[in-house]
């Protein structure tokens, strides 16, 4: 007999009004190491359900002199079967309209007397390791639920808090157009728009390491770090700086930021870039990409401050045409046969649609995979220059 | 002496190759030397990937060793230039 049916606080039931097989049964599952109880009658079975003994098995004859086994089981399951012993029924009769009304009754098993004792054994030893099982399988998952409401729980608050820091520290304005899809309940994907204090136009989009919370939480430094920045006028090369320190010395090793920050030098007309790690960054321009701002640099959070370049690119800013970014969940998703989205498929739907490259990206994503869900955080922004500069000279007015 | 140690990478290069990963690099690097990683089969890395390897190349540089990256197919190699990765640690 295995460990588990022999462990010494198993406890049986022993129903049988023949008092000498009863003390028989006794003494025989006794020496096989488990606690038995004897019940003579109907009456004192029922009894010793209401005791305070939880057994584990109960063994019972159909044939009581003061009632029947059938009806005993009304008893035992009318609490609530669920959680009741399983039952080895024992009888003389081989009715086998009997055996079929005990079994409905919801009996484990059933033995004929004359006992086989050695059967019955095991019979007892394997119904007792299959409910204790079956009850541990029932802990681990009323744990799990809990476990699972705990984390949910959990995660509601973590979205309230991490959703409340995004609204606080992003502004609305006018010719932008942010499109993000999240592959999990929280996205790594951020995209930032602010207008500074004397006119300036900032955009960041940054792509964090991995999925879901935990690449959210590598996010949230940002956020705060970028708005206060902004608000004080400091050009994107500092910030880029500034945010790179804060990753190196508060994330883990291998968590970084790709990041594009975007700087509209309204008063100089100038257009900085700082691309890290993210794709190619398209201004579009009378239907054609006058200009592409690629990654020059590492991720965030990934080089030593020594080894940093804050290095931005710079062009002339025009009051005309589009600024495309986008994550580069857009290009890795992949169609049925394996093939991504790609650069090349990014710059031939927006060349194609220039009056509404959202939408062409879109589309064309959708079409490509089949899917309108997608295995990694996808962003799209789409900064309409005239529309933002227009918007930055109200907002630096009031 | 330094030594020569290669490190064949999955099909798949993403968190789920941490543990296997992190162990092969850490057994690699009780020997100081160039730990070649083999992408001969590699077809697809993510950022968690491009984590571990600047994760090893962080590991090796501390340990006077230097981890170089090999046999690349087109779309990782794409994926890992654009991450910049060559500015850090080798690609042959």
């Amino acid at each position: 007999m295995n460990q588990l049916s022999s462990s010494p606080e198993r406890t049986i039931l022993i129903v049988e009004d023949d008092e000498l097989l009863n003390k028989n049964l006794c003494q025989f599952l006794d020496k096989k190491g488990f606690i038995t109880q004897s019940a003579y009658s109907y009456a004192q079975a029922v009894s010793e359900l209401k005791s305070a003994v939880a057994f584990d098995l109960i063994i019972l004859d159909y044939q009581l002199g003061d009632g029947t086994g059938m009806e005993f089981l009304v008893d035992l399951y009318g609490r609530d079967q669920a959680f009741s012993p399983p039952v080895i029924m024992i009888s003389v009769s081989h009715d086998p309209v009997l055996l079929e009304s005990c079994f409905a009754s919801g009996i484990a098993d059933f033995l004929i007397k004359p006992l086989n004792f050695s059967l019955l054994a095991l019979k007892v030893g394997a119904l007792i390791q299959t409910v204790a099982m079956q009850n541990l399988i029932e802990m681990q998952n009323t744990e799990l639920e809990r476990f699972k409401a705990e984390a949910e729980h959990e995660q509601r608050i973590a979205k309230f808090t991490y959703e409340y820091l995004l609204r606080q520290n992003n502004q609305v304005i006018d010719g932008v157009t942010i499109w993000l899809k999240s592959s999990a309940a929280f996205s790594g994907d951020i995209a930032l728009a602010k207008v500074s204090p004397s006119g300036d136009f900032y955009f960041l989009l940054a792509d964090a390491t991995g999925h879901g919370l935990s690449a959210a939480i590598t996010l949230m430094p940002m956020v705060s770090i970028f708005n206060s920045m902004v608000d004080k006028e400091f050009r994107i090369q500092s910030i880029a700086t500034e945010i790179n320190k804060k990753l190196i010395h508060n994330t883990p090793e291998n968590r970084f930021v790709a990041a594009v920050m975007i700087h509209l030098r309204v008063k100089q007309a100038e257009l900085d870039v700082w691309n890290g790690g993210m794709p190619m960054v398209y201004w579009m321009c009378d239907g054609k990409i006058e200009c592409q701002f690629q990654s020059q640099h590492m991720a965030l959070g990934i080089l030593d401050e020594d080894m940093f370049d804050d290095k931005v690119a710079s062009c002339t800013l025009q009051s005309a045409g589009a600024l495309i970014a986008y994550s580069d969940g857009l290009i890795e998703e992949v169609d049925s046969e394996g093939k991504s989205f790609s650069m090349r498929r990014v710059a031939d739907s927006i060349c194609a649609n220039p009056d509404a490259p959202l939408q062409a990206l879109v589309n064309g994503l959708e079409q490509h995979t089949g899917r309108k869900s997608y295995r990694d955080d996808i962003s799209i922004c789409i900064l309409e220059v005239p529309r933002i500069l227009a918007a930055c000279k109200k907002i630096s007015v009031r | 002496m330094s030594s020569l140690a290669v490190i064949k990478l999955p099909k798949r290069f993403d968190y789920s190759s941490s543990t296997d990963f992190n162990n092969e690099i850490a057994a690699a690097l009780e020997q100081a030397g160039t730990i070649t990683l083999d992408c001969s089969d590699m077809e697809y890395i993510d950022s968690a990937g491009i984590g571990l390897l600047v994760m090893s190349h962080k590991k090796a540089q501390s340990r006077q060793s230097k981890i170089v990256i090999a046999n690349l197919k087109t779309v990782p190699k794409e994926i890992l230039h654009l991450a910049n990765l060559q500015k850090i640690i080798e690609i042959k």
